[in-house]
């Protein structure tokens, strides 16, 4: 079966919120896979669907920062996106996959793991939704089941600053935030760490859209031509993704 | 509204904010990194929550309840749940 491949470069997360929900909708009506590869710029920060924005965010900070807050339309974690992440999103059709959830995680999550291999890092699934390294996260993923898709996101850490993270991101208590910053340190990481000489976006994309041709079985990946679909994500961004209405849901 | 952080053990982080009258549980928030499919059963939950008697069988129908509605939770269990709530309703 053919697949589409997008490459949508880096944008605003309310930018790449919308557009893997237009394309939701595409991969619902077609029956077509797709598989999107994306970066964040400028900085964001995104929350699970069900999280507080005021619980897990100080958005004040990230106001005069100029860090764009938004909810995702899966669950899991609060997670800062600089510029120094891989971002992918897969969407394709239930029947394609595990029903269980679990496993299907790991299904679309081995492509990452499959990929590191040819970099000889020796990634390893960490259920539930968990890529690590050494036993050092690398990698967290996200999934929702809508309209007959299952639609999964994911961010591999290139590099990661946990210092950034944790001026935009609130912890239970202030009062042990110096040691919990020490011990995130500790147990996450970006893959640059482990290579002799850094990774690029464009470089890991190259391999990890292989690995996602061959692990799911695609015969081919045609490009995607997102222009026809322009005014639909601009749409969906400002009437959602960049709404408190959605963003302060919770 | 306060919200109170728990950690089940292999479990998501939770922030919850409850209120009691009695043993009924009268105001219920559940929030946090967990996964719940689909999604929009949140609010079914904490509706479900309300009424709910801690002192009755809490664990069983709440496990009926997600059954019936299929909803799938990953990152918490019921127990863990009734575990909190035991916590604050006894204070």
């Amino acid at each position: 079966m053919k697949a589409k491949f997008l490459n949508t470069g880096f944008n605003s997360a309310s930018f790449n919120f919308a557009c893997d929900e237009v394309l939701l909708d595409y991969v619902s009506k077609t029956g077509i896979p797709v598989l999107r590869f994306y970066g964040f710029d400028p900085t964001s920060c995104t929350i699970g669907y069900f999280q507080g924005m005021e619980l897990e965010i100080d958005t004040q900070k990230a106001n005069q920062a100029g860090v764009e807050c938004v909810r995702r339309i899966t669950g899991g974690g609060a997670v800062m996106h600089d510029q120094n992440q891989f971002t992918y999103t897969l969407i394709i059709p239930e029947k394609m996959l595990s029903k269980n959830i679990l496993e299907s995680y790991e299904q679309i999550c081995y492509s990452i793991i499959s990929g590191l291999k040819r970099l000889n890092l020796d990634a390893k699934f960490a259920p539930l939704n968990d890529i690590v390294l050494n036993n050092q996260k690398i990698s967290g993923n996200a999934q929702t089941r809508k309209k007959g898709c299952v639609l999964q996101h994911g961010t591999l850490l290139l590099d990661v600053d946990v210092d950034l993270m944790f001026s935009l991101l609130k912890v239970p208590d202030e009062k042990i935030k110096h040691k919990l910053i020490q011990s995130v340190k500790k147990r996450v990481t970006g893959i640059n760490q482990y290579l002799e000489n850094p990774i690029l976006f464009h470089e890991i994309s190259k391999i990890l859209k292989e690995e996602f041709l061959n692990n799911f079985n695609f015969s081919e990946f045609q490009d995607f031509d997102i222009s026809d679909f322009n005014f639909d994500i601009q749409k969906l961004q400002s009437e959602k993704y960049a709404s408190d209405d959605w963003n302060l849901k919770y | 509204m306060e919200f109170k952080n728990y950690k089940p053990e292999n479990g998501k982080l939770l922030k919850i904010f409850v209120e009691f009258s009695g043993s009924k549980i009268v105001q219920f928030k559940l929030r946090g990194d967990f996964f719940m499919h689909p999604e929009s059963s949140l609010e079914l939950l904490e509706d479900f929550m309300l009424n709910l008697d801690m002192s009755k069988n809490f664990t069983q129908d709440l496990e009926r309840f997600l059954t019936d509605s299929h909803i799938q939770v990953f990152g918490f269990k019921t127990q863990d749940l009734y575990d909190f709530l035991t916590m604050q309703y006894e204070g």
